[in-house]
């Protein structure tokens, strides 16, 4: 915890026991027990998104991924620069299908192979078409998601303890931390992928018979990535939604204003 | 795996983000700028609820005097009871120096940290009572 934080808290906490004193002195004594009680959640709260924190190192080491604290902006930017590189990697894919096309299009006596080529790696290019734009987005958003997070993640740690800053705190909160772990998930995932992905074969004439089944082999990998992230993403909105509400966050204001 | 010459998504990126980059420096600076007023004005409520606190002792110590003198024995009965009001109402200055004491030695490096800095906010409290009362 530094300065800042302990002085945001300690604040708060003072505000409420003085609160509580004022409405003591002043003969409203029920109503100043009810303060008192809330400042000492403060606390309690305190040591709640310690918890929390400590639970997501050890969930993350679980789930693979090698962390000893929690993630920082650093980290973030690097897992923006992987999922960057399956981008290029579709694009790479989808630039050599199309030139090895033209090619056989150039060619005399050889361009029907082409439309062979054209509906034999339809489905593979539309999933290189797919992973080139998630990915992109996926990027963007971790790298948009780490300039964000510091702040992020120090304004939902210490409004949490705050009674009445609660619910903007641990919506805050829940999804900073869920979010990056779902985000480095993805990473430690790609990485992993990134050793089994064919690259497109070189202008070699006996590679273009291989090129389809590259490709396909190509696609399935990148659609387990995809899969994997989606399935990433919404488990971590699940549980950004769960830890608010568990929190008293935003979810549960929603759910109590519908 | 190929790689083109550059990378163009993270140069425009980087461009981007410079700016943003630069004011990270500054969130400490900002931050201290926009805690400043709340200090102020929790050690005012601090030093309000003080205030309130010996006055509301003085008044009920008062009020105690009159009827133990004027009340007869009915009075007197009524008086200690007023008088154990006063004690009350005054006793919670010293409750709330006396959490953060517990605070700073319960042994948690958080709590720790927290007593420490609500220590000063009392402190500062009681000073601008003391000066406003004398």
């Amino acid at each position: 915890m530094n300065i800042y934080e302990a002085t945001i808290i300690s604040l708060g906490f003072t505000a409420f026991l003085s609160y509580s004193a004022l409405l003591w002195t002043i003969g409203k004594r029920k109503e100043a027990i009810y303060y008192i009680y809330d400042a000492f959640t403060i606390l309690f709260f305190i040591l709640i998104t310690q918890l929390i924190m400590f639970f997501t190192i050890k969930f993350a080491n679980f789930i693979g991924i090698n962390l000893t604290s929690l993630p920082d902006r650093q980290s973030l930017i690097d897992a923006s620069y992987s999922m960057d590189q399956i981008r290029l990697y579709s694009v790479n894919w989808i630039i050599a299908i199309a030139s090895f096309r033209a090619a056989l299009l150039l060619t005399p006596f050889t361009s029907p192979f082409s439309y062979v080529l054209g509906s034999a790696t339809n489905w593979s290019l539309t999933i290189f078409n797919l992973s080139a734009i998630i990915f992109l987005f996926y990027s963007i958003f971790t790298r948009v998601f780490a300039e964000a997070y510091p702040y992020m993640l120090f304004l939902g740690s210490t409004l949490t303890p705050i009674p009445k800053l609660r619910s903007l705190g641990s919506g805050l909160l829940s999804a900073t931390i869920t979010l990056s772990i779902a985000l480095l998930y993805i990473e430690h995932r790609v990485k992993i992928f990134q050793a089994y992905l064919p690259l497109p074969p070189s202008f070699n004439p006996i590679d273009w018979l291989n090129i389809a089944t590259l490709a396909s082999d190509a696609a399935i990998i990148l659609t387990h990535l995809l899969v994997e992230s989606g399935f990433a993403f919404s488990i971590a909105t699940t549980v950004t939604i769960a830890l608010s509400r568990m929190l008293s966050g935003v979810a549960l204001m929603v759910k109590t204003t519908i | 795996m190929r790689r083109t010459k550059i990378n163009v998504l993270e140069c425009n990126v980087m461009i981007l983000y410079h700016e943003l980059y630069l004011q990270q420096e500054n969130f400490e600076k900002f931050l201290s700028n926009l805690l400043q007023p709340f200090v102020d004005v929790i050690a005012f409520l601090t030093a309000l609820a003080f205030a309130l606190g010996v006055l509301g002792f003085i008044f009920l110590i008062l009020q105690g005097v009159f009827k133990w003198t004027v009340g007869g024995s009915f009075g007197r009965s009524m008086a200690v009871q007023t008088f154990i009001k006063a004690a009350e109402t005054l006793a919670i200055i010293p409750i709330i120096f006396f959490i953060s004491s517990i605070l700073k030695s319960i042994g948690i490096e958080e709590f720790t940290q927290i007593a420490e800095i609500m220590d000063q906010l009392l402190q500062r409290g009681w000073k601008l009572l003391i000066s406003a009362l004398g």
